[in-house]
């Protein structure tokens, strides 16, 4: 009984000079990987334009029928996405949601990826439902929001070549 | 069980003429047995076919041909194949068939299942009662034309959702708070539940002669569904003479989400993701099992690296999964929390290498059929790949397992509260279809891994473990040894893989055709069996999609492993089998 002690003690001696692996968050934060499935968000390209066309096949692939999506027609005055529809209205209910990744896995232009976000909690159920206004990023450096103005027949593919990421 | 004095090599068909007959539906095997000699069929594949073990029990609704059928799947501790027969009985009226209680304990509970979600009653079972759903449910839930409250279509996608502008969101029509349906005349405030007087009454023993009831002295306590020690919301009924526990009747389904329901509206793939949250502990095996069931009916081929990626993931996660387990056992057994972290820590780094390749830590949906998602990354935590994961498996575990021993295995407080408590002897198990560490702690070396060796373990080096004494510490050194075991298949594992190459059999997809038949794909998962019996009817969805989870079958034997000792002794032998209420209630 007593040897038992002295090594249970022995252990927790041990530990206690190690380093801990134990933070202190909020304060400090663990940096996930980079592969990680968090919250998701709907990319841009460079000029600005969204990636999302609409076409709902991230609707279809989700097992939780978390995504709504409904699209509208794009014009050159009116331009939202390269091609001939976007998404006027793109919500995923965060309570739904299962965090699988098939929606990325869907997207054909890759607008709809999981990012490392992972603080989701919310007052009532009604702010977990995420629409365009906090999915989509700000506009990057040099582009310009959306709805643009653009020469007329410049975008008129919606799928272009991509390369896939890692 | 008497052991056949030669092997039967007589076929079913012509050991019961006129009663068996081969299922010839096209991608089914196995037998088809009539009710009214189910029970002599049964008797003898147990005894004269060597039979003992009968794995799993479940039903199908073939609402098209009027009929409910049970499939039983039975296997020989020798290993093997298993042997699959069927039941049929009519669906309209009150369908019944024999119980086969009496011939393998292990029936118990999965034949109440079947009562439950289907409706058909098993005559002869000691204590039939709904074992997932309430007693007054109204409805069969896994049946056919049994529709949920909210149902919208047969499979997803559902068209609110895609794509032809009919869209609306659901949410608006089932505005939160208002989206509680009853049935007409249900009262929720007035209503007051039968089932647990019913449950009661059972354990009293009001149905028996007035002098083996319940003696005064007697008393009957529930522990949980609000316990801390339940490892969930999980309910035991235990009639008490005073400290002692003289009758135990788990009670279950409060996390029960019709799992296999919501399984029969997914497409195939969709699934996937599900079955991680079974028994969330081990997440990559629930993915395994699946694929595999599915794969048998595609006949995709894994390609060489997938394989080997499958069974590095999944033998990490058996490693995690016992770390958590012993953890817990320790923690049932008094020493609060602070053992149970430093094995915690060990498996925050299984977790890492989980999160970096497939992006989860535990939910990590990796696998898809005829290989897996996504390859090794090139980096975790800032090391190299294979260096940190050599380094966990060659260095840290062993090294980790070698505290726990010294800390745990000869201490004496362990040892006397584990010792001699909660024995199962071998016959029993077997009987009882328990599984995994729970089996093999009784001294059967059954492991499905060399039983009916799938993915590549037929190539793999390693032993099953077994302890002779079926109690509680045995129990807690079969996991010890398996994951001993676990580290040398990683070594072998990180020796033997092919250092690129295809992941995927074919271009990963969405939609799958897969043929019609029926399929059981099974693993050896950290709780034990883990099987998927899957039918298709060529439809993007499964036709029936059930789960043989060893959570809720180990639970067979509960009671009568807890009978004669102390109510403190409940929990150590609960912590003991290992059970995640995500598998037991689905
Ligand atoms: S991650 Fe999965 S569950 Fe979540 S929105 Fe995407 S597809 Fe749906
Ligand atoms: S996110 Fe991708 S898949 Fe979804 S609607 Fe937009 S383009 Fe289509």
């Amino acid at each position: 009984m007593f040897t038992e002690i002295i090594k249970g003690l022995g252990t927790t001696i041990k530990h206690m000079f190690e380093e801990p692996i134990t933070i202190q968050y909020p304060e400090e934060r663990k940096p996930v990987a980079k592969r990680f499935k968090g919250r998701h968000e709907l990319k841009r390209y460079d000029n600005g334009l969204e990636k999302c066309i609409g076409c709902a096949l991230c609707a279809a692939a989700c097992p939780a029928d978390a995504i709504f999506v409904q699209a509208s027609e794009n014009t050159d005055e009116q331009r939202f996405s390269p091609g001939e529809r976007h998404a006027s209205v793109y919500e995923i209910n965060m309570l739904r949601c299962i965090f699988c990744g098939y929606c990325e896995d869907a997207c054909p232009t890759q607008a709809i990826v999981l990012e490392h976000d992972y603080e989701l909690a919310f007052f009532d159920r009604q702010s977990a439902i995420y629409t365009k206004k906090e999915l989509l990023v700000p506009v990057p450096d040099g582009g310009k929001p959306t709805p643009q103005q653009v020469a007329p027949g410049s975008f008129n593919w919606s799928i272009p070549p991509m390369q896939d990421a890692e | 069980m008497v052991a056949p004095s030669k092997p039967i090599t007589q076929d079913l068909t012509e050991r019961f003429p006129g009663a068996v007959s081969k299922d010839t539906r096209p991608g089914y095997e196995g037998y088809i047995v009539s009710a009214n000699k189910l029970t002599e069929v049964a008797t003898a594949i147990r005894d004269e076919y060597g039979y003992e073990y009968l794995a799993s029990v479940t039903g199908v609704d073939y609402i098209a041909d009027g009929k409910l059928e049970v499939v039983y799947h039975a296997s020989k501790m020798s290993g093997g194949a298993s042997l699959n027969f069927k039941v049929q009985a009519p669906r309209d009226g009150e369908p019944e068939i024999p119980s086969l209680v009496g011939v393998w304990q292990g029936a118990d509970f999965q034949e109440r299942e079947v009562y439950d979600l289907y409706g058909l009653r098993f005559s002869g079972h000691p204590d039939l009662r709904r074992i997932l759903m309430w007693e007054e449910f109204e409805g069969w839930p896994m049946r056919k034309d049994w529709k949920e409250v909210y149902y919208e279509q047969d499979a997803k996608p559902f068209k609110t959702r895609w794509p032809e502008g009919s869209v609306y969101r659901i949410e608006e029509k089932n505005r939160f708070n208002k989206n509680v349906r009853y049935p007409k005349g249900f009262d929720p405030r007035s209503f007051k539940s039968d089932g647990d007087e019913k449950l009661y009454a059972l354990m009293r023993g009001e149905h028996l002669p007035e002098h083996q009831r319940i003696n005064t002295d007697e008393i009957i306590v529930n522990m949980g569904p609000q316990h801390p020690s339940t490892h969930g919301v999980f309910r035991v009924v235990v009639k008490l003479d005073g400290e002692s526990v003289v009758d135990l009747k788990p009670v279950m389904g409060y996390l029960h989400r019709n799992h296999e329901k919501i399984g029969e509206r997914n497409t195939w793939l969709m699934n996937m993701p599900y079955t991680d949250r079974l028994d969330y502990l081990s997440g990559m095996g629930n993915n395994h099992g699946y694929a595999l069931a599915v794969e048998k009916l595609i006949g995709s081929k894994v390609p060489e690296r997938a394989e080997y990626l499958r069974v590095l993931m999944v033998e990490l996660n058996r490693i995690a999964n016992h770390l958590w387990a012993i953890g817990f056992l320790i923690n049932d057994l008094g020493a609060f929390q602070t053992p149970m972290l430093y094995l915690a820590k060990q498996r925050e780094l299984i977790l890492d290498i989980f999160e970096a390749t497939a992006g989860s830590r535990m939910m990590c949906n990796y696998m898809r059929f005829g290989g897996v998602v996504r390859d090794l990354p090139s980096r975790i935590r800032d090391e190299d790949t294979l260096d940190f994961i050599t380094d966990l498996v060659a260095e840290r575990l062993p090294a980790a397992l070698d505290e726990i021993e010294t800390l745990l295995t000869f201490n004496e407080i362990i040892r006397t509260r584990s010792i001699g408590v909660g024995v199962l002897p071998a016959k029993q198990a077997i009987n009882g279809s328990a599984a995994g560490p729970l089996l093999r702690a009784s001294g059967v070396p059954y492991d499905l891994r060399r039983a009916d060796p799938y993915s590549i373990y037929d190539r793999l080096d390693f032993k099953v473990c077994t302890r002779p004494n079926g109690d509680v510490y045995d129990r807690y050194l079969v996991r010890i040894d398996e994951m001993r075991e676990s580290i040398k298949i990683l070594k072998q594992v990180l020796r033997d893989m092919p250092a690129s190459g295809a992941i995927m059999d074919g271009e990963s997809k969405y939609t799958h055709k897969v043929p019609n038949g029926e399929s059981y794909g099974r693993v050896e998962n950290p709780k034990g069996e883990l099987g998927y019996y899957v039918v298709s009817n060529g439809a993007p969805n499964p036709y029936r999609y059930h789960v043989r989870a060893p959570s809720f079958i180990n639970l067979t034997m509960l009671g009568d492993l807890c009978k004669g000792h102390k109510v403190a002794d409940i929990v150590v032998i609960l912590g003991s089998i290992d059970i995640v209420l995500g598998e037991v209630d689905r």
